[in-house]
């Protein structure tokens, strides 16, 4: 049971924004409701605009590979990337979200915001791909 | 992502409609500046139309937060629908902005 969905895009910030919006229209159409719908692009635009951004060590083209599952009690989002290790379970949140507006930094803030709102995250390392799974319940 | 704006009684009231995600917080970013660069100091953000932003649009209303500090003015938001709420809360957003319920209540704040 249940309907899935995957894709592969380059490491480009457009081809990510292509992405976000295709999979949000595919859960959208499954009838997904409106905030594991929030939850999933927030995780999405999060982590891979994260490893688009600072996960590769060279200026090459790489493939990241996107797959995502539906049933009726969840929604699952597989991301896999060849970029340098990087487990984002171990990213330190943003310092001290209490202080000064000024020294306020917001690198950082998604993936706190991702681990937060989604209901589960893991990570590991397979061979030279990093591989998040991020796990959202529909009630 | 559509910002619509207002000015009324010397407050200019921006509503922030659809996506702030990391493509249309670009557009947003350089909105939010013209608005400034013009010399506006009390800006009224409505958010009753918004319905997602992530950390690229939070980052786009830091920026406005910290250039209106400098300023000496104000900005305040209102509306905000329960999702993006919940991502203002876990960042931590929510403790440094000013947010109403309504534009009324957030227009006397900045008329006071």
């Amino acid at each position: 049971m249940g309907k899935s969905f995957s894709l592969k895009i380059g490491n480009d910030l457009n081809e990510l924004a292509g992405l976000c919006h295709e999979v949000h229209n595919f859960l959208e159409e499954e009838k997904a409701p409106a905030s594991p719908i929030y939850k999933i692009d927030l995780a999405l635009e999060e982590m891979l605009t994260n490893v688009i951004k600072y996960g590769y060590d060279d200026d090459a083209r790489h493939e990241i590979s996107v797959s995502l599952q539906l049933d009726q009690n969840r929604i699952l989002l597989e991301m896999r990337d060849d970029g340098h290790e990087f487990n984002p379970l171990l990213e330190a949140p943003p310092s001290d979200l209490s202080g000064e507006l000024e020294e306020r930094r917001v690198g950082g803030m998604g993936i706190l915001l991702t681990r937060s709102m989604v209901d589960a995250i893991s990570y590991s390392r397979d061979g030279n791909l990093n591989a998040v799974t991020v796990s959202v319940n529909i009630n | 992502m559509k910002i619509t704006q207002q000015a009324q009684d010397g407050i200019i009231n921006l509503a922030i409609a659809g996506r702030l995600d990391a493509v249309s917080a670009i557009d947003a970013d350089k909105e939010f500046a013209k608005v400034l660069d013009a010399g506006n100091d009390r800006l009224l953000i409505e958010l009753s139309q918004l319905e997602y932003i992530s950390s690229a649009g939070l980052r786009v209303l830091l920026v406005v937060a910290k250039r209106i500090q400098q300023k000496g003015g104000k900005v305040v938001l209102c509306a905000l629908v329960p999702n993006v709420k919940e991502v203002f809360e876990i960042s931590g957003f929510s403790s440094i902005f000013k947010i109403f319920d309504n534009p009324a209540d957030a227009a006397a704040f900045l008329k006071g």
